[in-house]
């Protein structure tokens, strides 16, 4: 006997059931998935990994983007192992604040690599899927911290670190399109070392090799086509800079800014009124308290590997730089 | 308020739990009617006035036609509602583009006039509600349909939320008859997957693939044929599957309500000539401009060269009311350009035609040629900027050889996941032109292997839909 079909109704909503329990499934997996995921971004698990589960931290932790990456062998800081390379691909300022939440008790200095843009740009946030990858590798924001976004003037930090935990791993499925992406990277740039990118804590240059010329001029052209002309600086991330000082310091720790070397044809492409307005704003944020170096004008076109990242000579110029200034900080 | 998002999940699970409480036909038409106006008032509540004034004005338009008979007496009438319909679309949208150019004709002539920049909010869907409010009153005085006496069923009409932001185009003839009939929720397999599919076509592919045109598309300066050529096929892709997939969610959400809508989109990437072409892009558009444009302009009616003017014109036309910008004015044009030339082809190889139409070849030639061309026409459309889309035409139609692609800054693009999805389109496409509609194919489905697919589906839709939902590009037009 022919069993009685389900009426075309019924069918579809058990479709739509279906459906949902996909889209279920799809948010359980991620708990999975993320932590397996080789991303761009996963070197923030690695970060946070290291920070909650090692217990050889070294009192020395360098901060900031791809430029710091690149440019500061912690290996050759202080006394050989005595310091940590904890920058990242596009490491925001508000990034570098979440990291030093999380500092165990022995890192007592953090050097965080800045440039003129972290104070000229009004932006004190972070993608949403950057901070996916604090809270999936165990981070959760301290009061402190979430003081520290609350006192600014955008409000989008700290709504951001009052997400709930469903909301970020629903968010957290932009890894499955970042391995992609990540796969075409290493297609793309064989000469990158993506794997040392994402898990060296000492020394993560991802990028090695200088590139073609061809290809520094389509860069220059392409990144650097705005000519700087002024420097005013925002209040928001002036804040954030010394919240970061403040919550340090709370914890005993020592904040010391310095903004990362340029390329010559960056500076070129800036005006002396934009440097000279810049060098007043340090000497005030200076005279407040904050603790800044300048290396902006530190390195010559040789030193670097394309338009931002400094490679060989570079690098070993800006991290003798680094460290005889954390020595004078007394670190 | 999206039809990929929750908060409209919720509001038509709320809509439909309501239509099903409330069985009376009158009573749902209402229902519908303050779901279409909440739907629309998400966005801005203050612009419903203009709906409901255009409305207002043709529903007594419509009337009093009904019941005039002198032609002068007629023709005024008409003339009302198409001054209040298109003199509303001129000012929201067309108002600061006559400025500017006004300006810049000011100061070639050395006179630097000091007035300020008009900086007027476009309301959503002016272009669409327009259009199908003006297609009913000139229906009414061409007597090929009677007034609505409720104006309850004329605001419905105006304001049904499926269509009410960026169509189909839905002409009075087709759904007004709707409205006298009880509704017939229509709550099947087909709906459903007619829906996914449009959701997988904006929400995966368009999405995924706009991040690259964007990137690209923003500056093009400096960038190789290659990656141009790249964008440009991308932004084909994207516009494609953002604007196709709105139409198949709102023809997939009438139907579950229980409303045709007129089909949209007609795989328009097989096309082999732009006639073809228009016969399968934006339907409801290309029919509207043919019945009350390019017809009333005497068509081709009065000989080759009336009937190239007229198709010159109407596409113009078309191309204006995409937006207020000489872009889409010469994108406009350039299809008309086609038209004609298209039309000119026809008449020199009206003799070879049949052997012409059974060669394989010439059909495959066909197919590239006016691909290459619909590619190539998307450059002015996407990049508004007069120095990016010379450059970004320049280096899609001269070649410049240059493959280098490596350490040009593209790995930061998502360009993998792009190939892929791209991948995934064209995929997809031909599959779906092959079986004739994948969404048919799977409601025929046994339930078990098809309850299977949806599970999985969800996954794969919930992994690969981006975390940031980007507006529908037709919403701006």
């Amino acid at each position: 006997m022919a069993r009685p079909q389900l009426s075309e109704t019924r069918t579809t909503f058990v479709m739509i059931a279906c459906l949902i329990a996909g889209v279920a499934i799809g948010i359980a997996s991620m708990t999975v998935i993320f932590p397996l995921a080789p991303t761009e971004l996963s070197r923030t698990g690695v970060l946070m990994y290291a920070l909650h589960h090692r217990s050889d931290a070294p009192p020395v932790i360098v901060l900031g983007n791809s430029v710091v990456m690149n440019g500061v062998d912690a290996h050759r800081l202080g006394n050989g192992q005595s310091a940590w390379n904890f920058s990242s691909t596009g490491q925001e300022l508000s990034e570098s604040m979440l990291i030093v939440d999380a500092l165990p008790r022995s890192v007592h200095t953090v050097a965080i690599g800045i440039s003129p843009e972290t104070v000229a740009r009004n932006q004190t946030t972070m993608p949403p899927n950057k901070y996916v990858g604090y809270v999936m590798g165990g981070y959760s924001p301290s009061p402190d911290a979430i003081a520290v976004a609350k006192r600014l003037h955008d409000q989008t930090l700290y709504k951001l670190l009052r997400t709930n935990r469903v909301r970020v791993v629903m968010w957290s499925r932009w890894v499955v399109r970042a391995m992609a992406d990540l796969l075409a990277r290493r297609f793309l740039r064989k000469d990158l070392d993506l794997e040392r990118a994402r898990t060296d804590l000492y020394f993560p240059a991802p990028y090695t090799q200088p590139v073609s010329a061809a290809a520094l001029e389509h860069l220059v052209a392409a990144n650097y086509s705005d000519y700087r002309q002024r420097f005013v600086a925002q209040s928001d991330p002036a804040a954030l800079l010394k919240g970061i000082k403040d919550l340090a310091a709370a914890r005993g720790k020592r904040v010391i800014f310095f903004v990362t070397p340029e390329h010559p044809q960056r500076r070129m492409r800036s005006s002396a009124e934009f440097y000279a307005e810049f060098a007043q704003w340090e000497n005030k944020a200076r005279a407040e308290g904050l603790d800044i170096v300048d290396f902006h004008d530190a390195l010559e076109a040789a030193d670097f590997v394309d338009h931002i990242h400094p490679g060989g000579h570079g690098t070993t110029r800006l991290t003798e730089l680094l460290d005889l200034n954390l020595k004078r900080a007394g670190s | 308020m999206l039809f990929h998002t929750v908060t409209f999940i919720i509001f038509f699970a709320i809509t439909v739990t309501m239509l099903l409480l409330l069985r009376q036909h009158s009573t749902q038409k209402n229902v519908l009617l303050v779901a279409s106006m909440i739907f629309y008032m998400w966005w801005n509540p203050a612009f419903i006035l203009l709906i409901a004034y255009s409305a207002v004005i043709d529903y007594f338009v419509a009337l009093r036609l009904e019941r005039t008979e002198g032609t002068g007496a007629r023709r005024g009438l008409l003339l009302i509602s198409l001054i209040t319909n298109l003199g509303l679309l001129a000012f929201f949208k067309y108002a600061g583009f006559f400025e500017h150019n006004l300006l810049y004709a000011f100061r070639a002539f050395g006179y630097k006039p000091n007035w300020a920049d008009l900086h007027i909010i476009l309301p959503v869907g002016i272009s669409f509600y327009t259009f199908q409010t003006l297609s009913y009153t000139i229906d009414v005085y061409r007597r090929q349909i009677k007034a609505v006496h409720s104006f309850r069923d004329l605001a419905l009409f105006v304001m049904f939320f499926p269509q009410l932001v960026a169509g189909p185009i839905v002409r009075a003839s087709d759904f007004l008859p709707q409205l006298e009939r009880p509704t017939k929720m229509k709550f099947d397999r087909q709906s459903l997957f007619l829906f996914m599919r449009g959701l997988v076509k904006k929400a995966l592919i368009a999405d995924g693939v706009s991040m690259f045109a964007d990137a690209i598309f923003k500056n093009p300066s400096g960038w190789s044929s290659a990656v141009i050529w790249l964008a440009s096929i991308c932004f084909y892709v994207q516009i494609y599957c953002d604007f196709s997939g709105y139409s198949d969610m709102a023809i997939a959400v009438a139907r579950m309500l229980g409303y045709e809508l007129t089909l949209n989109f007609n795989r328009p990437y097989f096309a082999t000539n732009p006639s073809n072409f228009w016969r399968r892009w934006h339907i409801s558009l290309s029919t509207w401009l043919r019945d009350y444009l390019y017809i009333p302009l005497g068509g081709n009616r009065a000989g080759t060269w009336k009937a190239m003017r007229n198709l010159m014109l109407t596409m113009l036309i078309g191309g204006f009311w995409h937006g207020a910008s000489w872009n889409f004015v010469l994108w406009g044009g350039l299809h008309g350009l086609a038209l004609v030339v298209h039309r000119g082809w026809r008449h020199v190889t009206e003799g070879a035609r049949p052997a012409l139409d059974r060669s394989r070849l010439y059909h495959l030639v066909s197919l590239l040629a006016m691909q290459y061309f619909v590619v190539l026409t998307w450059i002015p459309f996407r990049v508004l900027r007069t120095d990016h889309m010379l450059y970004a035409l320049k280096k899609f139609v001269f070649f410049d050889g240059n493959l280098h692609l490596a350490d040009m800054g593209l790995g930061a693009l998502s360009t993998f996941s792009t190939l892929v999805m791209l991948v995934v389109f064209f995929t997809l496409h031909v599959y779906a032109n092959h079986v004739g509609g994948i969404e048919n194919q799977l409601a025929r489905m046994r339930p078990l292997p098809a309850a299977i697919l949806c599970l999985l589906m969800g996954a794969v839709i919930f992994l690969f839909w981006p975390t940031v939902d980007a507006p529908f590009i037709y919403f701006q037009f």
